[in-house]
């Protein structure tokens, strides 16, 4: 199993967040400390960059359905790029697109952000 | 056109559903399945895999999940036996919109994307225990 890491850039109002590796049920704390950290910065939106993500299970899922209810909650928009073919097909069927915008690029992410 | 039986031995440990996904993926290429599905049976197996380990097995240490792999008169067929009693009658829907408000829990996509994903899905035990039976139709040559 490739193991998850997140580099985010943060740059108020906005942050990306650089995901690399499987996610799944092991990227729960990474990513919730990642979103703490973003939200202390007084951040309104995030860009989740997929583009170095192969594998998302239904727990890797749940984590992000996790970040979107406290994103919603404090306000903030989300959006998400990188994401393959297979992925923005399952984002779709669980409902997910409807609330994290997809772009192709981070280029095209960025200029919608 | 039937294929030789494939049979996988993986522990019920997070992580191992990975080595199903890939041979399962490995056969179906060579079966002639269009490599657009190639990500429905990777996310169906690996899901059923790891309900098998969690629901089934309980993740108890020591235990495996077997996967057996076969082409059978143009259906590319899995089987994933775990040690439990099966999945409960009701299977509740999981909704986006309830689990964002918290009326239900974050997690619970599994059973979801196997049904959306594969053409044909079976619950039923036998006698190695419980079985999710998982199909692709493969495409059909008019020659």
């Amino acid at each position: 199993m490739q193991s998850f890491q997140v580099n985010i850039e943060i740059d108020s109002p906005g942050a990306v967040f650089n995901m690399r590796g499987d996610l799944t049920h092991e990227c729960e704390k990474k990513m919730l400390d990642a979103y703490e950290k973003a939200a202390g910065s007084n951040v309104k939106k995030i860009l989740l960059n997929f583009s170095q993500v192969d594998y998302i299970n239904s727990a890797g899922l749940s984590v992000l359905i996790t970040m979107l209810t406290k994103s919603q909650n404090a306000g903030q928009k989300l959006t998400a790029c990188g994401l393959s073919q297979h992925f923005q097909k399952i984002f779709d069927m669980v409902g997910l697109l409807k609330y994290i915008p997809h772009f192709a690029t981070i280029d095209e992410a960025m200029q919608a952000f | 056109m039937n294929s030789e039986k494939i049979h996988l031995s993986i522990p019920a440990k997070l992580g191992y559903e990975k080595f199903a996904m890939e041979t399962a993926v490995s056969l179906a290429a060579l079966y002639g399945l269009p490599p657009a599905r190639f990500g429905d049976v990777r996310t169906a197996i690996s899901e059923a895999c790891i309900n098998a380990m969690e629901h089934g097995n309980k993740f108890a240490p020591g235990s495996s999940v077997e996967v057996h792999m076969q082409v059978r008169e143009k259906i590319l067929q899995f089987k994933i036996f775990d040690k439990g009693k099966g999945l409960a009658r009701q299977i509740p829907k999981s909704n986006l919109r309830r689990k964002l408000t918290g009326k239900e829990p974050a997690r619970g996509w599994g059973i979801f994307l196997i049904e959306k994903l594969v053409d044909d899905v079976n619950y039923f035990q036998d006698k190695k225990g419980n079985v999710t039976q998982l199909s692709f139709n493969l495409p059909v040559h008019i020659d």
